[in-house]
């Protein structure tokens, strides 16, 4: 595995990492079928990429991989959102607001609950730690950026992140009640 | 979880090795519950969108950064945005009319139809509040939208946006927020800003900017150019880096940060949001003037 890649080395690569691939998938989803589905999307994918010379093609398919389970995992949502906003639409008869675009109010709710929960948590964390994350997660700067420009080790910032994580993992909002928006459930995998 | 909040902060970065990778693979791997405790730390960090950049104070008298604030004034600081958003928060409950939130995600578009006359096109990353029952008054609490409205002198339409209040007198236009910033551009009739104080009239070819600190500056701008975001153009006039980089996230969903030695750096000149992104890395290369690294799923702007 070369670091220079002819043009059609990452479809190459990933011939020659599928199963790789395939493992991480079936890991990450936890679902033979999804795993499979999104493998074949990715392989579309990565023909059609135009990508210039990877410095490391086999953790950019990796990475490919990763964000592929995200995107599917949020288009499922979304159409989840769709048709349950579609349902209780009919349900209600609805229409008659006049408006065509229907947000879900008790999601939007929720939404607002925990970000709201998620500010005051930050509110109460060392200052340093809160700045970190908002410029991380918020401005999208990435660690390597943060400590440079904080002076300090990546490692540091990484620790500051996992520290604001914890704490806004343990909030009550994101409690594990056996979320029944979840997306790869059970009865999801059965169905 | 500890882990999985661990794995999910190692992963994010660009560079992450492909020994990271597999290591992942292997601990997913090792229990089911990981997988679901990593779906948990990630579906978490996903609904986080909403947050706040920085704390900004009313006055705007420092627009960048909190850091610049006296260290003594921050828990104060913080006490009033905390109070400010729990305002924000009761503020739907509190007031009588039922209320209409409309959201939609980076790189998403919305139409609104509120009557047969009067439409909102609502650009990505934006949202906007409507009372149910009056269809003369918005709330632009974030992003852009192009207002489509019937004229009636008798009842005009109003806009809030932030601090600032928008009246129509006869109307097409454009609103987008920046931050605390504004920028409102009259395709057609006119709008008044801020009526019951300043009451500066914007015309038709002209964009009202209003920075988030300064004076506000009345420029020409071609009637054809406004609202070209709803056709992937994206046009700027003396434009920070910063308000370019947001304003392609809106269009496009694509996430981009600006180097902080680039913050002082203007671009003018029309941007077209392309779908291949080695295409639009390309262009926004050549007509910005930048270098564009990949930072995971986000872009990074540096000279």
């Amino acid at each position: 595995m070369t670091d220079q890649m002819p043009p059609d080395g990452l479809s190459a690569l990933f011939l020659e990492n599928r199963d790789k691939l395939q493992r991480f998938l079936r890991a990450r989803t936890g679902s033979a079928d999804d795993s499979e589905d999104i493998l074949q999307d990715l392989w579309i994918k990565v023909q059609k990429a135009q990508t210039g010379p990877v410095s490391d093609g086999m953790a950019y398919l990796y990475r490919m991989a990763h964000n592929a389970v995200l995107d599917s995992h949020r288009s499922d949502q979304r159409r989840k959102k769709r048709d349950d906003a579609w349902q209780a639409g009919r349900d209600a008869g609805a229409a008659s607001t006049g408006i065509s675009a229907e947000p879900d109010p008790e999601a939007l709710l929720m939404q607002r609950e925990k970000l709201s929960a998620v500010e005051a948590a930050l509110n109460q964390m060392p200052e340093r730690t809160a700045y970190l994350f908002r410029a991380f997660r918020v401005e999208g700067k990435s660690q390597k950026l943060l400590a440079q420009e904080l002076g300090i080790s990546i490692s540091a910032v990484e620790k500051h992140l996992q520290r604001a994580y914890r704490a806004i993992m343990a909030l009550e909002v994101y409690a594990d009640n056996g979320d029944r928006r979840r997306l790869m459930t059970k009865g999801d995998e059965d169905a | 979880m500890e882990q999985a909040i661990a794995w999910h902060i190692r992963l994010s970065r660009p560079d992450a090795p492909v020994d990271d990778w597999e290591e992942f693979t292997l601990w997913l791997e090792k229990d089911a519950l990981h997988r679901r405790a990593y779906d948990r730390v990630s579906d978490m960090d996903a609904g986080l969108s909403g947050l706040q950049p920085t704390i900004h104070t009313e006055s705007g008298a420092q627009p960048t950064s909190s850091r610049n604030t006296p260290a003594r004034w921050k828990p104060v600081l913080a006490a009033i945005a905390a109070l400010f958003i729990c305002a924000l928060l009761l503020w739907p409950q509190l007031s009588g009319p039922e209320l209409q939130v409309v959201e939609t995600q980076a790189g998403e578009r919305r139409t609104i139809t509120l009557s047969a006359d009067t439409r909102i096109e609502l650009n990505g990353g934006s949202r906007i509040i409507l009372e149910q029952g009056n269809e003369r008054l918005a709330r632009l609490e974030q992003g852009e939208a192009v207002f489509h409205v019937r004229h009636d002198a008798q009842n005009p339409f109003i806009v809030e946006t932030g601090r600032y209040i928008l009246k129509d007198a006869g109307t097409v236009f454009n609103v987008a927020r920046h931050g605390e910033g504004l920028h409102v551009a009259v395709a057609e009739g006119k709008v008044i800003f801020q009526p019951d104080t300043k009451a500066i009239g914007i015309d038709a070819g002209k964009q009202l900017h209003v920075p988030a600190s300064g004076t506000a500056k009345l420029v020409n701008v071609a009637v054809g150019d406004i609202g070209a975001w709803r056709e992937g153009r994206l046009n700027f006039y003396e434009a920070p880096l910063d308000i370019v980089a947001a304003d392609i996230m809106r269009a496009s969903g694509k996430k981009i940060s600006v180097s902080p030695s680039l913050s002082e750096r203007n671009f003018t000149g029309v941007l077209i949001v392309e779908k291949d992104e080695a295409q639009f890395k390309r262009q926004l290369e050549l007509l910005l003037n930048v270098r564009v690294t990949a930072n995971g799923e986000a872009w990074l702007l540096e000279p």
